[in-house]
């Protein structure tokens, strides 16, 4: 879908946007996220611009291609707006942006046949995705009494309605809408959700962030580039810490309170292997 | 090798109509129909369609029109959503067993579709076809890894 969008150059649109995204691009690249917000602003006008064709030409699979474009750039500004929440420290609303981005990323694989560099960026965002401590997720089980199609209205509990839920029609997504829930049956705890959004957590935990995101924080400290991906073996330890090893018994002697107890503080060494940085694919216009 | 929960059990037709089906217009369609999407059964009294039920239905529509597809209740069924990444295809009855690897492709290809883009993550599929044989309706269970399963189910209704 990508690459039909972009077969349809010299298209005054097609040629704006791809102009559009290339400068997104470079501003994700030298982290430059305000005039990169600025410039995605133009996302949905260039999506009703390209629609707007498709249907005079009767073309819907360049609204559809219109469509996975602007997530594709939507992925982009998403990404900056997750380096900016870790930039701010703001783990727990980091978390769901990533998810943001990883469910655009999802719809992006499934509607584009060439990837440009969507697998390099997968992979960097599967890479801050083990950096979090969250392995449990939890999952409703609920009945469906009645709901309606985000494109024709009809109630989608009845094949009286053609769309298909997450298939694009003419340049909009199908999606389910929810009017009433029957009876919610069950909370489960999965390890492999529909949405890790839905984080188990337990109640009354009283760890610090630092104590919480420690891996996170340990990778950030080490103050590589945000697009690089990292090769490294995540520290094989319960509650992933791993505790320094003092320098000297004076060290030891110093981080040790008055009731014998040991009370270093506990930090996080992850060593890395190799690093690669993410080469952003610039479109030839 | 994958956990894969496999299951075929056999019943007396008249037991399984008087189990499954609430009026002449259903039995109509069992007799009528290649495919029939039917409700599972959730606990003791309660039937709903599972998750991908009515997409499944339009996708056959939209594929394969030879064949002909429907819910086995009238429109604005009842549905349960499970939020996990695995894939709840319906019960799917079967008119004869000779359609069998069609219904087997028409799953298998409904389902790639579905979790295109998803293709590194584990996922698994639940799926049941019942189709009868002489007097006596055989029933086919898979609930497994989704890249198993076309391979299972080919090798089991050969």
């Amino acid at each position: 879908m990508l690459s039909y969008y972009v077969s349809k150059l010299p298209d005054d649109t097609v040629r704006e946007s791809l102009i559009n995204l290339n400068r997104i691009k470079q501003c994700l690249e030298a982290h430059q996220y305000d005039e990169l917000f600025i410039c995605a602003q133009k996302t949905d006008e260039f999506y009703n611009a390209a629609v707007k064709t498709a249907l005079t030409e009767n073309d819907e699979k360049f609204a559809n291609s219109a469509y996975v474009f602007s997530s594709y750039t939507s992925l982009i500004k998403e990404i900056a707006t997750y380096f900016e929440l870790l930039n701010e420290r703001k783990y727990e609303e980091s978390w769901n942006s990533l998810q943001d981005c990883l469910s655009l990323m999802r719809l992006l694989f499934r509607f584009a046949i060439k990837k440009f560099d969507l697998n390099d960026l997968y992979e960097l965002l599967i890479m801050y995705e083990t950096l979090y401590p969250y392995s449990l997720f939890i999952s409703s089980e609920y009945t469906i009494k009645s709901s309606h199609c985000s494109i024709c209205g009809k109630s989608m509990r009845s094949v009286s309605c053609s769309h298909r839920r997450g298939e694009l029609y003419w340049g909009e997504l199908a999606v389910e809408c929810i009017d009433e829930i029957e009876s919610l049956q069950a909370i489960s705890l999965v390890e492999n959700p529909a949405d890790k959004r839905l984080v188990a957590s337990v109640a009354n935990d009283r760890r610090s962030k630092e104590e919480k995101f420690q891996l996170l924080e340990a990778f950030l400290s080490l103050n590589i580039d945000k697009l690089s991906i990292a090769d490294f073996e995540l520290p094989n330890m319960s509650c992933e810490t791993e505790r320094k090893t003092p320098h000297s018994e004076d060290r030891l002697l110093e981080n040790t309170s008055k009731n014998g107890m040991d009370h270093r503080k506990e930090s996080c060494i992850i060593p890395i292997k190799s690093i690669k940085r993410v080469q952003l694919y610039m479109f030839d216009v | 090798m994958d956990k894969i929960d496999f299951s075929e059990n056999m019943y007396d037709l008249d037991m399984y109509e008087d189990a499954h089906l609430t009026s002449p217009e259903q039995k109509n369609k069992l007799d009528e129909m290649s495919f029939v999407v039917m409700p599972a059964s959730y606990k003791d009294d309660e039937k709903y369609y599972s998750q991908e039920a009515i997409d499944f239905v339009k996708y056959c529509r939209e594929e394969d029109s030879t064949h002909s597809i429907s819910l086995l209740d009238d429109d604005d069924v009842v549905s349960r959503s499970l939020h996990s990444i695995d894939i709840w295809m319906p019960i799917i009855w079967v008119a004869e067993k000779a359609l069998l690897p069609i219904v087997v492709s028409l799953v298998s290809r409904y389902i790639y579709e579905k979790i295109k883009g998803r293709e590194g993550e584990k996922t698994n599929v639940d799926v049941e076809f019942h189709f009868k044989e002489g007097k006596r309706v055989r029933t086919i269970h898979y609930k497994g890894d989704i890249k198993n399963l076309e391979d299972v189910l080919r090798k089991k209704i050969k």
